[in-house]
């Protein structure tokens, strides 16, 4: 990306070595390694001991993963002092004490087999919430079949007779761990079910901080555990808060950090629900704030080391191979779920890059170096999801851990880089204003953030102006709904109108066909005929007499409608 | 944990109360932080330090009359363009030593700044110290020790005039602080560095709340 000669990644070292235990070899190894890594290829001496044609390893005592498994079987006395003496990167805590605490002191040892053989951190990601419990008391502990889970490992650990007397701590401490991550994983569940997607992260993390500190609190105050040293109960609150985070992960996830369940979220444009969500205070904003960070490291392209004065000589072989492991590290965080495994990536990315440093610059580093190192490894590297690990980190670990110890100190580290990241400027590259903006592509002094928010503020107007639009059809839709129900009832009023006319009508008309037909025509036609046939009279003279009578009939008809007597009528007639 | 007892050197006598403390490494760079603490934890002024990885972080255990005090030493990236992350690392930290260099006028100037910025923004029981490195030059000394001391004297720090090189008021420097600093948070080590509201913080942090000025 930015210079060639960085981008060799040393994944071909493979097939040289014991594929589990890369990550944790010393820095001596590894140079002894490069030295002899042609010699090695073909000695059979390196071979496993047990002839079995892998290679063998020497945190295995020169067998190959495989066969040291079996080897501790058959020999369960002899597997501690091998490893531990081999452990130069992770000096065993906890003072062999005989008695009671010996399980713990195994627990250790265990817990850097683990550590050792897994390297790239298969470490606790299958918990289940009832294995840890359940399975000691039943099963005898099967030793070839590795679990993947620390916890209940330590738990099997304790059926050995050297840690009677913690059985019964742990019989105890068994019933109060169930019941608090019980109740605190039923409050959870109800907390996310009663409210659906209400229950913030925030309320989340304060019921996750609550329960560490209830927690350990029991621990420290209680009689069966007063006496425990402060280090092994630090051991039983790392075992407890992974096994937590671990089983509570899949509910956080769907609801604060969905998108850690894909692999790597593609570089995508900014949809408007994203833009949205800068506005909305309540929700989780990780998501964006990721996106802004990688779309900022976009922009960073032409950094190159020397802006950051950073002393790290990427040409040698040995310095790229450490950068490698740095940002693979830094990588391997998104699939960690507990805060513990993914501050183990964070630490074990510094201690790579550190490793880097001091070959380039032949002696430790300080800050001075490290920092810049760091911010320009995030740059190289461009983790898609830094942002939410960081924030999933200080919300859900203890507080212990991020504040204090080397861990805290890198965690601190991290922090500061991608804080350092996200508001660089041109005098901290040492380079004047125009040529950074040119750069990273500002136009008018304006930042990638009020470009950000710019667009933000052009999709709101567009719309506010289409709800504008959408209000004003709303209200001549409301009109016309008006206007035509009017309307109707304007036609039913006419309708009804029409049909009581037309009954009115019909009656009438009804009326007046049952009346028996008038005799006036039929009383009139022969007087027509006689008159008019047998005087000769001119026709005047008929009609004059005609109508006389007619005209008094008719009034008397319309008198006898009135009266409606038809008797009368005919009576007359 | 790879933290806890990553690098702990226990004391011999387990006896007595161990007593965690977080100091900060603060000064400009090319001052002889790294130096000054390699020269404490390790003991030697050398740049052939095999076994030490890095000296950003490191510990270190100095033994009182009745406690042991361990030091957690967080340094510091110098530089003036990272001087905005500081307060990310001396938040929560019991002691400060804040390094100038006796041959360089600029780099006094710039610790005097970190002693205000720590008065105003870090805890207010904080430990400061004020450590005039590079003592062995004094041929081309530009600070006067006299206008230093004064200068602490008023503002209630501790000071020496330390050289990293020639071991000069090194292990003397911390035993100070470690004699200064406040052991009745002994009782249950390590609370002295988690304060209530540290959660908060640190979420203030992980949002980015920090890098707003």
């Amino acid at each position: 990306m930015f210079t060639s000669h960085a981008l060799v990644v040393c994944i071909p070292t493979t097939p040289i070595s014991c594929a589990l235990c890369r990550s944790r070899r010393s820095t001596g190894e590894r140079r002894m390694e490069q030295g002899n890594r042609l010699k090695r290829l073909s000695n059979p001496d390196l071979r496993c001991r047990n002839k079995c044609g892998f290679y063998g390893n020497p945190i295995y005592m020169g067998f190959c993963s495989k066969c040291y498994k079996e080897q501790v079987r058959d020999a369960p006395g002899s597997q501690a002092t091998p490893l531990v003496a081999a452990q130069d990167t992770t000096p065993t805590k906890s003072a062999a004490s005989p008695g009671a605490f010996a399980a713990f002191t195994k627990f250790n040892v265990k817990k850097n087999v683990f550590a050792t053989a897994k390297g790239k951190g298969k470490l606790f990601t299958k918990g289940k919430v009832t294995a840890g419990f359940d399975q000691p008391k039943e099963k005898k502990s099967k030793k070839s079949k590795v679990s993947d889970n620390t916890f209940s490992e330590f738990l099997k650990t304790l059926q050995k007779p050297a840690a009677k007397d913690l059985v019964q701590h742990l019989k105890f401490d068994h019933r109060m761990y169930s019941e608090s991550v019980v109740c605190l994983a039923d409050r959870f569940h109800k907390q996310i079910t009663d409210r659906n997607d209400t229950a913030t992260v925030e309320e989340q993390s304060e019921a996750v901080q609550e329960f560490y500190t209830s927690m350990s609190e029991r621990l420290t105050t209680h009689t069966l555990f007063r006496d425990v040293a402060e280090e092994q109960q630090e051991d039983m609150m790392d075992g407890i808060e992974k096994h937590l985070m671990t089983n509570i992960f899949p509910m956080l996830a769907t609801h604060t950090h969905t998108h850690f369940t894909s692999p790597l979220v593609p570089l995508v444009p900014l949809s408007s629900s994203l833009t949205r969500r800068v506005y909305s205070p309540d929700s989780c904003d990780d998501a964006m704030r990721d996106l802004l960070l990688v779309r900022r490291i976009r922009m960073l392209h032409w950094l190159e080391p020397t802006h950051l004065d950073i002393p790290l000589n990427l040409h040698d072989l040995q310095v790229q191979e450490h950068v490698s492991a740095s940002r693979q590290s830094l990588c391997d965080m998104d699939q960690k779920k507990a805060p513990q495994d993914k501050l183990l990536c964070i630490s074990r990315c510094c201690q790579e890059l550190l490793a880097a440093l001091k070959i380039s610059r032949d002696g430790p580093a300080s800050a001075d170096e490290f920092v810049p190192s760091l911010i320009f490894l995030i740059i190289y590297t461009s983790p898609q999801t830094l942002y939410s690990n960081i924030n999933y980190i200080s919300r859900f670990s203890h507080p212990m851990r991020i504040m204090s110890g080397e861990v805290g100190y890198y965690f601190t580290n991290l922090c500061g880089a991608v804080s350092f990241v996200e508001n660089v400027r041109a005098k901290n590259l040492r380079i004047e204003e125009e040529e950074f903006n040119v750069k990273m592509g500002f136009v008018n002094g304006k930042t990638d953030i009020d470009l950000f928010l710019m667009e933000g503020e052009v999709e709101e107007e567009e719309d506010r102006e289409r709800i504008m639009v959408l209000e004003s059809c709303t209200e001549r839709m409301k009109e016309l709904s008006g206007q035509l129900k009017h309307m109707l009832g304007d036609i039913n009023d006419l309708s009804r109108k029409v049909t009581e006319s037309t009954r009115g009508l019909t009656e009438q008309v009804s009326t007046i066909l049952s009346m028996p037909p008038p005799r006036v025509l039929l009383y009139q036609s022969p007087r027509v005929g006689q008159e008019g046939g047998a005087t000769g009279l001119p026709p005047g003279r008929s009609t004059l007499q005609a109508p006389k009578r007619e005209r008094g009939h008719e009034r008397r008809w319309s008198g006898d409608k009135r009266s409606g007597d038809r008797k009368g009528f005919t009576s007359t007639l | 944990m790879a933290s806890r007892g990553g690098s702990a050197h226990r004391a011999n006598g387990s006896r007595d109360k161990i007593c965690h403390f977080k100091l900060v490494l603060l000064g400009e760079s090319g001052v002889g932080k790294s130096c000054l603490v390699l020269r404490f934890v390790k003991g030697e002024y050398s740049d052939h330090l095999e076994a030490t990885i890095g000296a950003a972080f490191l510990t270190q255990t100095v033994n009182l009359d009745d406690t042991t005090v361990k030091f957690e030493i967080w340094d510091t990236a110098g530089q003036e363009r990272y001087h905005s992350l500081a307060p990310m690392y001396y938040r929560g930290a019991q002691a400060a030593v804040v390094v100038y260099d006796i041959s360089d006028g600029d780099t006094f100037v710039r610790a005097k700044n970190w002693v205000k910025e720590l008065q105003r923004q870090a805890s207010p029981s904080i430990v400061i110290a004020l450590a005039g490195n590079k003592a062995d030059l004094k041929d081309i000394r530009k600070v006067h020790i006299e206008d230093a001391q004064s200068y602490a004297e008023d503002n209630g720090l501790l000071f020496m005039e330390t050289s990293a090189k020639s071991d000069q008021n090194v292990q003397e420097l911390f035993l100070a602080i470690a004699n200064k600093l406040p052991k009745s948070a002994s009782g249950s080590p390590r609370t002295g560095t988690l304060e209530p509201n540290v959660s908060d913080r640190m979420r203030q942090q992980g949002n980015g709340g920090c890098c707003k000025s």
